[in-house]
Parts: C-alpha cells; structure tokens; sequence
C-alpha cells in the first residue's frame, strides 16, 4: 500500500479520522523505561498464548457494543507489542475482521521496539495486516538513551527502519524524547537530522513529562526529579528545542499537525486522530481505556488481574466513567485544540449547546498575541500558542 | 428593701488573650453548679465560631449565677463578658459600665500583658472594683510572688487582695467566689426611682427580633411595661425579659442592679443600640446613663462578587449579617474594573475581616475586597462645600482639588519605659504629631505618651506593629480628633495600561513612590503568570512612578494524549479552570483575590 490510509473527515477540525477504532493494548516489556506511565510489566517469559486467547475473549465480550459499525482504525500498542509473535497478532487481526467490518483503507498500527525487530518479524507482521509501524527509538544519541533507560543504540533504531521497509511498509513512524536531563539543543537537532534522515512518513516527537499530575502512574525518573537527583532542561529550553524539532522536520516535508506529532502530506495517524476528534475507541487489554459514546471504561491495569478477570468471564475493567455533555464539550474543545489543522469553537459550542459569546473576547485576544489563528471558522494555535496549550483550553472549556 | 441589691455582685473578666479567661468562667460556672461538667462545652462564652477559632469575644455576654457564701447568703453573680479588641473598644466600655467589679486575670508564668492594660485603664476609669486573679499556679514555672509585685509595678494595683488560683484544675475558686462577694460593692440604683436601663449589647434573633442584654440602673422593669429608648425616643411594649442561667430563663420583672436580656418587639437592630438608655415610657428618667455614642464606621472597602451572578446572594447576606451587627453599613457600588458590589463600612480592620469571613464562610460566597479607606474631606475649586470621599476611586480629577483634608485621632499609648523609644519611632513614621509624654506614678517605668495620628495610619497595622515593637507591652486607646490639611495624592494602579479603580488608593505625597513601588512588587508576587506578559505600573495622575512585568507562561502543554490520558488529563484541565473561576478578570487580565487587598500589605 502506497497511498495513506483512509478515513473520513470529522467537519469540526477537517481531519481525517476514524470514527471509530480500536486499541489493543500489549503490555509486556524486557524491562521498564524510567520515564513510561503506559501499562507494562517487566516479563521474562511473555504468556503470548493465554493473553491473546484473553484479547480475543474479551472482544467477544464487548463486540456488542459497537455492532454494525465500520472500525475505520486499528492501533497495537504498549508495553512492547513487537514481543508478541506475527501468528498472535494475526489470531488478533483476524478475529476483529471477523467480528466487526474493517474498512477500506483501514490503518492497522503496532508498535515496535527497535530492539526487538528484525525483516522476518516484520514481515509477518506485515502479512498478519499490519499496515504501519511506529518505532519507538526516542534518540539516536547515546547520552541521552543512557538517561531515558534505554537498551538499544542508534544502529538499532536505523536497522529497524531498514528492516520495516524491506519487510514492505510504506507507512512507518518513529517516536522521539526531548528535554532530557542533560540534553542540550545540539543534540536534539542531531536527533532530529537522523530522524529525517531515515525518511519516515511520520515523526513523533515528546517533550519528557515528568510532572505526577499528568502521568498515569508514578515513574521512577519523576521520583528522581522530585529529589532533585536530576534537573530537565528549562521551559524556555525546550520550547527552543521543539522549535528546532519543527524546523528540521518541516525542512524534510514533514509538517506539524498536533503539539507533539509530524506527517508527510496524507500520513497522519488515523488512528490517534480518533482521540482528537471526539470519535470512538474500543480498547482490549490490560490496562487500556475505551470510549463509546458517553461511557468511558478503563481496564486493569495489573497483568494478572486482567487475566484472571476475562478468565472467569468477567468484564476486566477497574473502572468506568459516564461523560456529561459539558466534559464531552470540554474534551472536545481540548483536543481539537492540540491540532494545528483547529476546530470550528463556534460550531462545537454550538453543537454541544455551550455559549460562544463569553468565549470571544479570549479567541480575538488570542488571534492579536499572535498565538492563535482563525481562517474560515476554524481556530487554530500557533506554534506559540501550542506551548501554553493547557492554559488556552482551560480558559476557553 | 435593699437586700435585693445587697446581695448582686455584677462582673467582668479582663484577660490576656491566653491567659484563661474562658476557662476560668467555666470553672466558675461549674462552682456555682449553673452549669454540670458534662455540660460545659470548653469556653461556655465564645459562641460564634470565628470568636472560637481566633479566640476572641465578639459579641458580649452575660451569665447569672447563683452562690452560697461562707457567710451563709445567697448570692446572685452576674458574669458579663466583655469584647477584647481595640476595634470594638466603645462595646467594652459599655459591659464596663454594666459591672461594679471586674477580675483582672494574669498568667503567673507570663505575668502582665500589654493587651489588658487598655482595658484595666478603662476599669479604673469606670471605678470598678478590681481583684487580680493570678491564674496557672498548677504550672512549675508559675511565680505567683513576682507575678504580684508586677501588678503593683505595672499597673499600680493593690495586690494583696489578689487570688491565685489554677483555672485548669479547679484550684481555689472557691476563694476567688469569697472574693468576688466581699470585694465588689453591690449595685448602688434605687429600686423606686424612674426606670434606667443600659442597653450594653444587642443581637437579631431570628424568632424574636432584637434581643437586648440590659443593665437595670434604677428602677425595675417588667413585662407588658411601655419603655422608650432614649436616643430615638421609639416607644415599645417589653414582650419578653428573661437571665441567662446559662440558658435563657424567662422572669416577670429586672430590678435595680440586675442584668438580663430583654425582648420589646424591636425590629431593628438599629433602633437598640448599645450604650443607649431605657426608661419608662409614662414615667422617664430624668437623664441618661452618660457615654452614649454612635458607632460609626471608620473604615470602608468594596466588597464585590468574583462571579456578577452572586450579586443578590451577596445582597441578601448583607441584608441578614446586618441584622446582626448593627456597626457596620452597606451602599451600593459599582467598579469599572469589578463590577457591581457594595461599598461596606467597618470599626475598623479586624471587624472588616470577620464581617468578610462570615460573609464567605455562613453565606458560602467568593468575594473580593478592595483596600479599606478612611472618609477624605475634599475641597474643589469653587465648590462651597466639601465633600466626604470614602472611596479613592471616587475622588474627583487632581486638578479640580483645591486641598484634602483626612480624619486624625488622638491617641493615647501606655508603654513601659523600655519600649518607649521604639513606639515614638513608630509614631513618627506613621505622621504622628508628639502632643504630650507623661510618666505616670513615681517608678518612673510607665509612660502614657499622646499623639495625633492620621486615623489612616492608625486602623490599618498601628495596632499590630505596637505590639511587637513593644514586645506586648503597649497599649492603645484613643479618640477622634477632627479633621486636619493633609498632602494626600491618589496612587492609581495601571494593569496593561488601564487603570484599575478597585486598585487606587490615597497616600501621602512623602511616601507616595515607596508606597508605589511597594504595591507593583507585591502585586507582581500575587498576580500569577498569563499566557500575556501583565505590565503593573503605578501612577500619579499621568505620571508613572514604578513599574513591574509579570512575564508570559513559558510553557504549559500536556505533551502526550491519548486515550487512556484524555479523562485524566480533562480533569486537570477543569481544575485549571476552577482555578481561574477565583480570580477576577480584569480587563484580558486575571487577577486574584489576594491582589486587590495587596496595598494593604506592607513588608515592614
């Protein structure tokens, strides 16, 4: 498949984005990184067999929820999905084209550690419908994967790349930190020079949060933060560094299309796109958190637990959320924003049957500040504008 | 018959703020089996919770007991509490007025506090009876010895009729009861003479109306009685009378000499105020009992809403706080920077704090207050009379002023020599103008100095910082001195460039850029970062003195979303929110509670 995936537009934002997706979540790991609040568990010996055979029965049990509906997206992700086998995600694959319609075009992801790939794995993802890789290499430089925890060396991340297209992918993306302790703006840029230089359609790029309010779990970097054994790079730092970031990336024909991700023309991420357009995600796995509709539902976050949960027949989640109308509205408002592309505000607020008036004199101030713009209707934040995303969202929820 | 009054003993406590006043008034309760131990909540007096929590008495009180003495009598003691702040100092000197005796309590670990001077001295002036209680002899470190040679020294009392006693254990306050009985005269009023009651406390209650806590002077009075309230000569039939034994006990009449509360069919709280006189409507006194002023607000503040929408919330609280507390006064207002509010009057700092916090606290509501002002006297150009400024917003532009002129108080400090330096220091820094130094007694250790001071100096922190630069020791009293020229100015604060009129205030032109700079650096402390650079400026007329920039925030953006992030991260962005509901928006500025009161706050 040479050309992007498919998906239809969401109107308030002109994304393309699926509808409705879904996750699965693999959480098993080598090891854990210092810096990851995902679901993950440190494994010697994976249970490929038995947590597949739980994915797949817990899909039974929630297929009825989204009966009849196209799933316009699939994302595999972690913990370190490249552990599990081809036949296991394939056995997954399977089963959800099976049990619910996939559509035309459907972008199918899975994400893949550079240590644990080689051509054949990769290819077998690819013949199991695996249609985009997104890898996870944070940095080519030693120093700064030394400090994220990392056991795998820049070599790693080119090869994975070289083995993801000789394997047959033409959607590829790779993930990357900065802001690390220690980093300096030089070695971000050369980071970003070898990202480019790899020639991926997508670019990932993350400014390292460490604050415990907006992490899922406490994290051992964040610990070592908080006893000052280690300083991250000032704010005014980082912005620099994202800017650096963006120039690079754009100068290689990759544009910035929300706070944190980069797309060649057309290869935006379908799948993630889903969270910011106010669509549906059903999730399976430990761990993961599924959306529909107004009913939000997280699962256990403990392997085990998960597990035995979906053994005995058991809904695995740890618990649930039923969304007002105003934290739709507010949600959608938040994440619209993170998109460079914007959102109509006036037709959202609309829509959710929230005032536009009281929110106004905030949108021309910001267009004045220079950090946000507005062309036919839709409001869109700068780049200034994006470093003070929280601040602009609240203000305007 | 005089044995009805022979055998009343009306009194007060005048104590340190921790020294026990509370406690020792429940151990006399107990004594008197008025209240049973089980009863006694701690502090039996202290009703309101804010007077609990900051342990001040706010409103007064008074409690009958009932004691046998060694001498085999029946006694009736009529405890009254009395308010312990220099804000309500005209209140204290009302309860004063309704005792013949008063216990002065001191700590034998700490010995005499400034704090009760002022009210010791008021005491004496009333020709109360005092008996020195030494209290917390149960402490290792009590010196009851020392602690009476310095009631001599310091305040000049005979300290052999002093009673040690230990309130937390219940030490002698047997003695203390023998003491109260033989040492405070009885009541002195004729029982046949026209009616004259004092009026030294009155509250609203919700059921029946204004309740007034009375003095019975001379004369008697009793229910289905026609009484006429000397100030405003209104007429009302007394409905209700009744002691409070410690709850309220209805009797048929008050005689000479007694206290109790009285019920008359009062709607107002107005129309009882304290220090007023009561007598009989057919047959009056021929004078009042002296002293009666009316309390006026000294201080005013805005006091508006943080969201408009609570503005009639924020009425009907004042409209029912008012009915409780007849000293302070409400206007209406309104602000370019903040909208519609009221413009409230106060005795002075500590009475505005406590009206603010049982506005927010009983009437659930988020508020914000601008600085309090004094009333200005400004003269115009051309204009025959002055007009009263309480507002520094209101004062008309700089060029129409012909001069201003600001109220002044007479003030009267006791301090011991020691800190005598350190209070003349204060005085002059707060533009006091030396009138008088005395020394008072032989010992050469006291001093009483007099100043007239700006009343705008004084309300403010006067107070507070008397006390630490004198260690405690000094002691404020004073009275109102008219009104005196003043080189005042208007400081108005600039934010972004526009003036914010909640923000101006009026200073003296001497300490007008100090007091400038002052207000832009606290103003920077408490105004947190934008997503705009805020520029703080203050200004003089167009003149701009200093200057503060509260930089933009840098960055502030959730790197990662996705879908297990969103819920987490939605609810901190709607505590983010939250956070912004608090401040006021300004202009395109957020500024919160704290700013409006920071011209209030100065360092040192």
């Amino acid at each position: 498949m040479t050309s992007p995936p498919r998906a239809p537009v969401d109107a308030l934002t002109g994304l393309s984005a699926a509808r409705l997706a879904v996750y699965v979540h693999f959480p098993y790991c080598l090891s854990k990184c210092p810096y990851c609040d995902f679901a993950s568990t440190a494994a010697r010996q994976v249970p490929e067999a038995r947590y597949t055979k739980a994915v797949l029965r817990e899909l039974e049990q929630r297929r009825g929820e989204v009966a009849g509906r196209e799933v316009q997206a699939v994302f595999i992700g972690g913990g370190t999905p490249s552990l599990w086998s081809p036949d296991h995600v394939r056995e997954v694959l399977d089963a959800l084209g099976a049990l619910l319609p996939l559509s035309a075009g459907c972008e199918v992801s899975l994400e893949a550690n550079p240590g644990a790939a080689d051509e054949a794995r990769f290819a077998g993802y690819r013949a199991a419908g695996v249609n985009r890789l997104s890898i996870g290499v944070q940095s080519f430089e030693p120093a700064t994967l030394t400090k994220l925890g990392r056991g795998h060396d820049g070599e790693a991340a080119r090869r994975a790349v070289r083995a993801a297209r000789a394997a047959g992918f033409t959607n590829v993306s790779m993930d990357f930190i900065y802001g690390v302790q220690g980093q300096t703006l030089e070695q971000v840029r050369r980071d970003a020079e070898a990202a480019v230089s790899l020639g991926t359609e997508h670019l990932s790029a993350y400014a390292l949060t460490l604050d415990a309010e907006s992490l899922a779990e406490e994290v051992p970097l964040a610990r070592q933060l908080a006893r000052g054994e280690v300083q991250l790079p000032a704010d005014e730092l980082v912005v620099e560094m994202q800017r650096a970031v963006r120039d690079v990336y754009r100068g290689a024909g990759l544009e910035r299309y929300e706070v944190s991700n980069y797309a060649k023309p057309g290869f935006h991420s379908r799948h993630n796109s889903t969270y910011w357009t106010g669509g549906d995600w059903l999730a399976l796995g430990v761990g993961a958190t599924g959306s529909l509709g107004a009913r939000r539902y997280s699962n256990q976050r403990s392997a085990e637990r998960y597990l035995v949960d979906v053994e005995a027949g058991r809904l695995p989640e740890s618990s649930g959320e039923a969304l007002t109308a105003l934290e739709r509205f507010e949600e959608r408002v938040a994440m619209g924003l993170r998109l460079t592309s914007g959102l109509e505000l006036e037709r959202v607020c609309e829509e959710y049957g929230q005032p536009y008036a009281p929110r106004r004199p905030l949108v021309e101030r910001l267009v004045v500040e220079g950090l946000a713009t507005v062309t036919s209707g839709r409001l869109a934040l700068t780049d200034a504008g994006l470093d003070v995303h929280s601040a602009i969202s609240a203000r305007l929820m | 018959m005089p044995s009805e009054n022979a055998h009343i003993r009306n009194f007060c406590i005048i104590a340190h703020i921790d020294h026990g006043k509370s406690t020792l008034a429940d151990r006399l309760l107990e004594k008197t089996g008025t209240v049973s131990k089980r009863e006694s909540q701690a502090q039996f007096l202290d009703n309101m919770d804010i007077e609990r929590e900051r342990g001040i008495t706010i409103k007064a009180q008074s409690i009958r007991m009932k004691y046998t003495a060694k001498d085999g009598q029946s006694y009736i003691l009529n405890l009254i509490d009395t308010p312990g702040h220099v804000d309500f100092a005209y209140e204290v000197s009302r309860s004063l007025a309704a005792c013949e005796g008063a216990l002065l309590v001191v700590d034998a670990t700490q010995g005499v506090e400034a704090q009760t001077l002022a009210n010791v001295y008021m005491a004496l002036e009333h020709d109360l009876a005092i008996i020195p209680v030494i209290n917390k002899i149960d402490l290792p470190s009590a010196d009851v010895e020392r602690t009476k040679a310095e009631i001599e020294d310091v305040i000049g009392l005979d300290a052999s009729v002093a009673v040690a006693v230990s309130a937390k254990e219940g030490l002698n306050i047997e003695d203390l009861l023998e003491a109260i009985v033989k040492t405070v005269p009885p009541p002195s009023g004729s029982q046949e003479a026209p009616l004259k009651a004092l009026v030294f406390d009155s509250w609203y209650d919700n059921y029946r109306g204004v309740v007034m806590l009375v003095r019975v002077l001379e004369g008697a009075v009793a229910v289905g009685q026609k009484i006429r309230l000397w100030s405003n000569q209104k007429m009302f039939e007394v409905q209700e009378l009744g002691v409070i034994a410690p709850f309220a006990t209805p009797v048929k009449r008050l005689m000479a000499g007694e206290v109790g509360i009285l019920v008359a069919n009062v709607k107002e709280l107005a129309d009882a105020k304290v220090g007023d006189t009561i007598t009989d409507d057919a047959r009056p006194t021929d004078s009042p009992f002296p002293g009666f002023k009316e309390v006026k607000p000294m201080v005013f503040s805005g006091v508006f809403p943080v969201d408009a929408a609570d503005y009639e919330n924020l009425r009907d609280a004042l409209v029912k706080l008012r009915l409780n507390d007849s000293a302070f006064t409400y206007e209406p207002e309104s602000s370019t920077a903040l909208g519609f509010g009221y413009r409230c009057g106060y005795l002075g700092l500590l009475h505005m704090e406590i009206v603010q916090e049982r506005l927010e606290r009983e009437y659930n509501l988020n508020l914000i207050s601008t600085a309090p002002s004094v009333v200005y006297k400004v003269f115009t150009h051309g204009g025959a009379e002055p007009m009263f400024v309480d507002n520094p917003a209101k004062l008309p532009p700089v060029q129409q002023i012909e001069h201003l002129e600001e109220p002044f108080l007479t003030c009267h400090i006791h301090v011991p020599n020691d800190h005598l330096g350190a209070i003349l220091g204060l005085c002059q820094e707060r533009r006091g103008i030396q009138k008088a130094i005395d020394y008072i007694g032989t010992s050469g250790t006291r001093v009483r100095v007099t100043y007239d001071m700006p009343l705008a100096e004084v309300v403010f922190d006067f107070f507070d910082k008397m006390k630490s630069v004198s260690r405690g020791y000094a002691s404020l009293d004073y009275e109102l001195a008219g009104y005196q020229t003043s080189e005042l100015v208007k400081l108005d604060i600039l934010i972004n460039g526009e003036i914010v009129d909640a923000l101006s205030i009026i200073v003296h032109r001497e300490r007008a850029y100090y007091r400038g700079r002052e207000v832009c650096e606290k103003l920077k402390e408490v105004i947190p970062r934008q997503m705009f650079e805020v520029a703080i400026q203050a200004a003089i007329g167009s003149k701009v003195i200093s200057r503060e920039t509260v930089s933009a925030i840098r960055k502030n953006v959730l790197a990662k979303c996705y879908g297990g992030d969103i819920s987490r991260k939605r609810k901190l962005l709607e505590k983010q929110k939250e956070g912004k509901k608090r401040m006021k928006q300004v202009g395109s500025v957020e500024l919160p509670q704290e700013a409006f009161l920071a011209v209030l706050k100065s360092e040192n």
